[in-house]
């Protein structure tokens, strides 16, 4: 699926709706549209000659970072619940025969927080998995009749219910077999895409489709990044790159911004994220500079009185000079330890190493050094990738033949 | 023609011409060194397909440094007619066949291995009782590192009459095998399933191969194979040592036992 072939549908928060995992396709920066900037930038740089600074701002020093105050005005964290709602449509409009559907994302792209939200407003029964994962076979199947599963439920994050452990498999086993035998009211499972790819192969015959969200091209990122948080409509974002001062949003199809020149950046960064919209806000927000004389009412992110205000300007730096946390050479120890907090959505220090058979004291040091380099952070009890990591990490994870995703 | 022509074929040998040949042979010479010493370098810095094919272009690489240097050498030596050609191989053929018969045989051989790639850098093989893993195609002879270290020197010639195994054919894809013998008495299925758990949920293991359980019945107990591909080759010996400890440490809590000596000699 392209930006060409495909026409923009549905709710900001859930552009594409719900499709089935095999028709999931990673965005792509096109050959053809790189060809064109880069020859388009060339003859533009010749045009300009020495008038460069007329429209873009060249040095580092003449823009600046933005605030966190000016960050929840320019690049907010959405507002779950009207991805809930979306979801929500998207799954009345599902046309499948299982009772239980099964929904399928990468890590950050929001699933577990829109499906607490959908279990709320539709007073679904949400199900928590138990403090100790480590059970037989007869003691998971126990465990599941014990729950009243005669009423619609949620299972938020599948991933929490299981532990990479020859004893860790029996309750997500004994859920599989009860949903295919069809022993439940309906139901929504929400499952991380390294979660599910651990399972769809562990059990090679499962015979459950699953879906996900539609990945984010360059206009489903325009419209969520200028709705954010909410998807309403206020204060036009307005965005130029700060190297050549090319628009980024609004983009191309949106708006003729006076016959000036788009970047074809938000397909770029599309295609970074993997269609991952968490992905891509985290390094969006880290793009986003401002310039120091430009007004930045800043009060009106307090007040949340920006709907009527003007517009609001910023610049992105492009994307090769974002810094994103890497690290030069990475221990097989802590890269251990990244495939386990994927595979499980986040573990603790101590479940970590139960996964990955390391000592304690191994997985102390590689958490510290990881953390310091702003790959992992600490979330409540489990330690978890950070969404401006996740791109280096899938890489990196991939090219050590680590078993990845298929997002 | 006492001499095969040599003489004539060398008459237009000059100072010069020696010393553009000599250079062109420490060009290549450099060139070589450079491959041998940086593209290793390189690979062992990748992880997967790119390490082994890296590796695997070295002595392609080189054959292909050391062709150029002759087909560029040769003609700056001799004037490059027939006749002088066939004078200077000739005389080429008689010194090898008679004074280095089996280094020939050897260098002829690790250009068939150059073509047929019996084995590349990177692969993991059993030569003659000898596992390990190539490091090295050299022109006579092929170097593997032992899982104890040891560097041991196969010439290419065993070729001709060995049996080579080689665990992963230029892929990263390398079987292991763990064997455990268990004492009878207990659900084999049961067993067969929780086997096929530890080795799915090793932290080393490539989820998207096949892990497979296989069991037969020996005089000694029932004899459990876990078939199972670990993430990278240089992994194996990790992961093989993973397996035993957590496949024991399963075994011990469902109460099976392993044959031990005693226990077969009775």
């Amino acid at each position: 699926m392209t930006d060409e072939d495909r026409t923009y549908q549905g709710n900001p928060a859930l552009p594409g709706g719900l499709i089935p995992l095999a028709e999931w396709r990673l965005p792509a920066a096109s050959v053809q549209h790189t060809l064109k900037d880069g020859l388009r930038s060339a003859w533009g740089r010749l045009r300009q000659g020495v008038r460069t600074d007329e429209i873009g701002i060249n040095t580092g020093a003449e823009i600046t970072s933005v605030s966190q105050l000016q960050l929840r005005r320019l690049a907010p964290d959405p507002d779950w619940s009207v991805r809930a709602k979306a979801l929500a449509v998207a799954l009345d409009e599902l046309n499948t025969t299982q009772a239980t559907n099964f929904l399928v994302a990468p890590p950050f792209s929001g699933l577990r927080q829109p499906l607490l939200c959908l279990a709320e407003q539709r007073q679904w029964q949400v199900i928590a998995p138990p403090g100790n994962l480590l059970m037989g076979q007869e003691e998971a199947v126990a465990w599941w009749d014990a729950l009243p599963l005669d009423r619609p439920w949620v299972i938020p994050d599948l991933a929490k219910f299981w532990l990479r452990h020859y004893a860790g498999l029996s309750l997500v086993r004994a859920l599989f077999n009860r949903v295919i035998s069809g022993q439940c009211a309906p139901g929504v499972v929400g499952c991380s895409s390294w979660c599910w790819s651990f399972w769809y192969r562990y059990l090679d015959d499962l015979s459950v489709s699953a879906f996900t969200p539609a990945p984010m091209m360059a206009e489903d990122l325009s419209l969520w990044l200028d709705r954010l948080p909410d998807g309403s409509l206020k204060s036009p974002l307005r965005v130029r790159k700060s190297n050549n001062g090319y628009w980024v949003l609004p983009i191309k199809e949106q708006q003729d911004t006076n016959g000036s020149r788009h970047s074809t950046y938000l397909k770029d960064l599309s295609a970074l994220a993997r269609g991952n919209p968490g992905v891509a806000l985290a390094i969006w927000q880290r793009a986003l500079r401002v310039k120091p004389d430009e007004p930045q009412p800043e009060a009106e992110a307090n007040s949340g009185e920006s709907k009527d205000a003007g517009t609001r300007d910023c610049w992105v730096v492009p994307l090769d000079q974002v810094s994103l946390p890497s690290l030069s050479s990475i221990s097989q120890p802590a890269i251990q330890l990244l495939h386990g907090m994927l595979l499980h959505d986040g573990l603790d220090s101590k479940r970590l190493s139960l996964v990955t058979g390391l000592p304690d004291l191994e997985v102390q040091g590689a958490l510290r050094i990881l953390q310091r380099h702003d790959l992992v952070e600490r979330c409540e009890d489990d330690w978890q990738v950070t969404p401006q990591g996740y791109p280096w990490i899938r890489r990196q994870l991939q090219s050590e033949g680590y078993p990845v995703d298929g997002f | 023609m006492g001499d095969f022509g040599l003489k004539e074929a060398l008459s237009s040998l000059t100072s010069e011409s020696v010393v553009q040949a000599i250079m062109l042979v420490a060009m290549a010479a450099f060139m070589i060194m450079l491959i041998q010493t940086f593209l290793p370098r390189l690979a062992q810095s990748l992880g997967g397909k790119p390490r082994l094919y890296l590796l695997a272009s070295v002595p392609l690489l080189r054959l292909l440094v050391i062709v150029t240097a002759i087909v560029l050498v040769v003609p700056v030596l001799i004037e490059p007619s027939f006749e002088n050609m066939f004078a200077v191989f000739g005389a080429l053929g008689l010194a090898l066949g008679f004074a280095f018969k089996d280094y020939a045989n050897s260098l002829i051989a690790g250009i068939v291995t150059l073509y047929e790639m019996p084995y590349r850098p990177g692969d993991w093989i059993e030569v003659n009782g000898q596992y390990g893993e190539v490091r090295h195609i050299g022109t006579r002879a092929a170097e593997i590192v032992t899982p104890d270290d040891s560097v041991v020197v196969i010439p290419h010639s065993v070729l001709w009459n060995a049996l080579i195994s080689n665990g992963n054919d230029g892929t990263d894809n390398l079987m292991c095998v763990i064997e455990l013998s268990l004492q009878p008495g207990h659900d084999v299925n049961r067993i067969r399933s929780l086997l096929r758990d530890v080795a799915y949920t090793s932290p080393l293991v490539k989820t998207w191969q096949p892990v497979v359980v296989n069991v037969s019945n020996k005089p000694y107990g029932l004899c459990y194979r876990i078939k199972a591909y670990p993430l990278a080759p240089r992994k194996q010996f990790a992961f093989q040592s993973d397996l035993v400890t957590r496949s024991a440490e399963a075994l011990a809590k469902e109460g099976v036992s392993f044959t031990s000596v005693p226990s077969m000699a009775g």
